[in-house]
């Protein structure tokens, strides 16, 4: 026993193949095993209510069963499907333009003093307003359509990818800023090989926020006033204490909340792999 | 200087003058004065050490040297250019290797030559030749986390050498990392720099490492900082590690010690006189 011990750790060594315990299982072997325990948790909730409108004898009006609200979601897939498709392009539209729009002020901003020192603290004050109660004035410029969302949903969410943009770009090391000035290296090749890449894990923090933030931006823009969607079919659910329709059409936005933000860890797993890597070795060791 | 031994020096030897420099920080009170008026001279292809206690401005020294922070008065020069901003003909390691995380090991000492505009392909067969020199063939695309500290110090060294700089600057590179470790890239370093032949100006708190290391060692004193004395280290090369038992070898190092002794930066029994060959620091 104890030299074949030794002789593994031997031909570690000799491997130099550094901290690679994650190896000794497959990666969707740890993945599937580990999505267990949230499921487990998930099925039990589930299980919990169902018992509870079972023998709380609880109007359904109340609390419907779970049940019948995932029949509701079957039976109205097509109604439910067409409302989640405009609130879906509401969210995408607004989350992209906030994403793109926020990385700009996140370079501006950390690029150049003068922007960071005047709007940079107007940015910053501006989010006392809640943005909830300017959604009117944006049904009245831009109308009941989806326009008026989109702009609800930009401006709900492209506050966090802006401040943790800028937080990212400026936490560049000193060492690394005299490494790059000791190769002779322009302000533009320091940002793109350097401090743009280092600034990436932050950004993703805050783009991540606001894919959630963009969710809620989207419903809410219904609530004010819409045409369509599955904010403004919430609304028309509980005006007519249908229950089930109104569970059923959080359920569909679950879903599409969930989605988007997997969406987003894909990407993040893709752009950021070595970040990925040293956080998971950071909890594996 | 010539160039006979290494051949592929593409800047011309560097010689190093410091006239009379000085540092110092205002602070709410008196000025800290972190290096107070350093005159001296590097020749080309010298190894030089400076060996000090904390705060006693051998980082500011080097940083000086670079340009990367500027002299409160006094000037540096490099060959015949004085030196106000960046100096760029020189290569940097500092005590944590700064590696990208985001790029391999070769492409991190790539970096080197992608941000002077170098030839990529001569400057990828050099990269691989110094990773093998530094015993890290087959680990071109590992990324940084998979390194152990001692492996990535020798990447940053790579990175630093890639472009042949006739000036060789390194601050506390071995500070962070394990005795045996530390042992091994000594040895590395002195046959690396063996074959580049640059100036080199290494930042230590290693007694031991600035004798082992050195032509000549600059012992400094803090607050002010100031270089105390300039002892050259007379001792053959190629020097194996077990140069450090010699008695001529720890006949430098307790002279060190006894300059520390005597300034009060060492307290207490600092060199015996019955005992005065043990080389360890």
């Amino acid at each position: 026993m104890e030299i074949a011990s030794e002789e593994s750790i031997e031909s570690h060594a000799t491997d130099g193949d550094g901290p690679d315990f994650a190896k000794e299982r497959p990666r969707w072997q740890t993945v599937s095993i580990d999505a267990l325990y949230p499921l487990t948790a998930f099925v039990l909730a589930i299980g919990g209510w169902a018992a509870f409108v079972h023998f709380g004898k609880v109007k359904s009006y109340l609390l419907p069963s779970p049940q019948s609200v995932f029949t509701t979601m079957i039976e109205q897939r097509l109604f439910l499907w067409e409302q989640t498709q405009v609130t879906l392009a509401e969210i995408v539209y607004g989350f992209v333009i906030a994403v793109v729009v926020g990385i700009f002020m996140a370079i501006l901003i950390s690029a150049s003093p003068l922007i960071e020192k005047s709007v940079y603290p107007l940015l910053v004050a501006s989010q006392v307003i809640p943005k909830v109660a300017l959604a009117p004035l944006f049904l009245i410029w831009l109308g009941f359509g989806i326009a008026s969302k989109i702009v609800i949903v930009i401006l709900i969410s492209f506050f966090p990818i802006v401040v943790n943009g800028v937080i990212g770009l400026q936490s560049l090391e000193q060492e690394k800023v005299y490494l790059a000035q000791s190769m002779g290296a322009s302000k533009w090749s320091t940002f793109w090989r350097i401090r743009f890449p280092q600034s990436l894990p932050s950004l993703f923090g805050g783009i991540k926020l606001a894919s959630i933030f963009a969710v809620v931006g989207a419903v809410v823009g219904e609530f004010i006033g819409a045409e369509a969607g599955l904010g403004r079919t919430l609304l028309q659910a509980q005006v007519r204490l249908n229950s089930q329709l109104l569970y059923a059409t959080i359920g569909y936005l679950t879903i599409v909340g969930i989605s988007i933000y997997v969406v987003v860890d894909i990407v993040e797993r893709l752009a950021i792999p070595w970040h990925i890597s040293k956080r998971k070795g950071a909890v594996g060791l | 200087m010539t160039d006979d031994r290494s051949g592929r020096r593409n800047s011309p030897a560097a010689t190093v003058h410091f006239d009379d420099v000085r540092k110092w920080y205002p602070t709410t009170g008196e000025p800290v004065h972190a290096v107070d008026g350093v005159t001296l001279d590097m020749n080309a292809g010298e190894f030089i050490s400076i060996v000090g206690p904390s705060g006693c401005g051998k980082s500011t020294l080097m940083l000086m040297l670079a340009g990367l922070i500027a002299p409160t008065a006094g000037t540096i020069t490099v060959g015949s250019t004085q030196v106000d901003g960046p100096y760029t003909d020189l290569g940097i390691v500092f005590q944590d290797p700064v590696l990208l995380d985001w790029l391999d090991v070769l492409g991190n000492v790539m970096l080197q030559a992608k941000m002077r505009g170098l030839n990529v392909a001569e400057s990828r067969k050099r990269a691989v030749e110094l990773l093998d020199l530094v015993g890290l063939e087959g680990f071109e695309r590992r990324r940084p986390y998979e390194l152990s500290g001692g492996m990535k110090q020798r990447v940053s060294i790579c990175r630093a050498l890639l472009h042949s700089p006739p000036l060789l600057l390194m601050d506390e590179p071995f500070g962070a990392l394990d005795a045996l470790t530390r042992d091994q890239l000594n040895l590395d370093l002195l046959e690396l720099w063996g074959r580049n032949e640059s100036l080199v100006l290494f930042v230590t708190h290693s007694i031991t490492e600035a004798v082992y290391l050195s032509d000549r060692v600059l012992v400094m004193s803090a607050r002010p900082g100031r270089v105390e004395r300039i002892i050259d280290i007379d001792l053959p090369r190629p020097r194996p590690l077990s140069i450090r038992e010699t008695p001529e070898f720890g006949a430098y190092a307790n002279e060190i010690r006894s300059i520390f002794g005597r300034l009060g930066i060492l307290k207490g029994d600092v060199v015996s006189e019955s005992l005065n060959e043990m080389g360890a620091g």
